[in-house]
């Protein structure tokens, strides 16, 4: 009885000098460890960033917004279909400001969670406003003598992206 | 994702690599990513001639598959040309029967 309650002790205090030990060890890493070159890499790469995008040269940018209860890819040109009767008029001009996301040939930008609305644009119009075909929705109950029937139509809102530009990027 | 992110951004921002990635001061995560260029003397090339046998040899396709019975493909058939179940190839009585007397499609203000 002694003995296996001394081995127990023993055992735990060695378990506990074991932890102490690593813990020392990960410490003494973690402190001794240093960040190098981060400004230099940041100055770098916005300077980069921002002469692409300043370039005069013809270039098609994408993003990822957030619009109407989902997430759309889009770039210049692009028709994306929203669903539900939205209070937009055929011919509006409208700016898409919930931006996650704009990337080009050479970069790419990730706001957490959006990037900010002065640096990136993303403008749409609306160019129609319709009635989706109907589609038959069938319910019936087993042995409860149940059946409905119904056509459901949804409406749905077409824009158009005119452009994705960024800008005004700044560090 | 962005723990993904940040252990790309540890290795690029310290490497001699074109391509980084940087945690901007308003919390905006910047990459840039050029694209590489492929040596020319890593390429080898490419044996045409095998690529338009193996084109004309080629019997996987589904139009293929469709062409080689002298009949109209039954339901089995179907199913095993286009990888699908059963069910996809069976009439549907009732809804076919309903879409004949359908509501018309609901003309806007």
């Amino acid at each position: 009885m002694l003995s296996s309650r001394c081995a127990s002790l023993l055992l735990s205090s060695s378990q506990s000098i074991l932890r102490r030990s690593i813990q020392s060890a990960s410490v003494g890493t973690s402190s001794e460890a240093q960040v190098i070159d981060t400004e230099q890499v940041q100055k770098e790469v916005f300077k980069s960033i921002s002469d692409e995008v300043n370039e005069e040269k013809r270039q098609r940018l994408f993003a990822v917004v957030y619009v109407n209860g989902r997430q759309w890819k889009v770039s210049d040109g692009d028709l994306i279909n929203m669903e539900g009767n939205l209070p937009l008029n055929v011919g509006d001009e409208i700016k898409l400001e919930k931006v996650l996301m704009v990337g080009g040939t050479n970069f790419s930008l990730f706001g957490r969670p959006l990037l900010d609305a002065s640096a990136v644009t993303v403008d749409a119009v609306v160019v129609e406003k319709k009635t989706t075909n109907p589609e038959l929705h069938y319910v019936h109950l087993n042995h409860h003598q149940t059946k409905f029937l119904n056509w459901k139509s949804d409406e749905a809102t077409v824009l158009r992206i005119k452009s994705v530009t960024a800008k005004q990027i700044e560090q | 994702m962005l723990r993904n992110l940040f252990s790309i951004t540890y290795r690029f921002a310290s490497s001699d690599s074109p391509r980084k990635v940087v945690v901007c001061a308003n919390g905006t995560i910047a990459a840039w990513h050029p694209p590489q260029h492929f040596p020319y003397e890593h390429t080898k090339p490419i044996d045409l001639g095998s690529l338009t046998k193996k084109d004309q040899s080629s019997r996987l396709s589904a139009a293929a598959k469709a062409s080689s019975i002298p009949r109209e493909p039954v339901n089995a058939e179907l199913k095993d040309i286009f990888y699908t179940s059963k069910h996809e190839w069976y009439s549907r009585t009732r809804e076919e029967r309903l879409r004949n007397v359908a509501a018309p499609i609901p003309r806007r203000k």
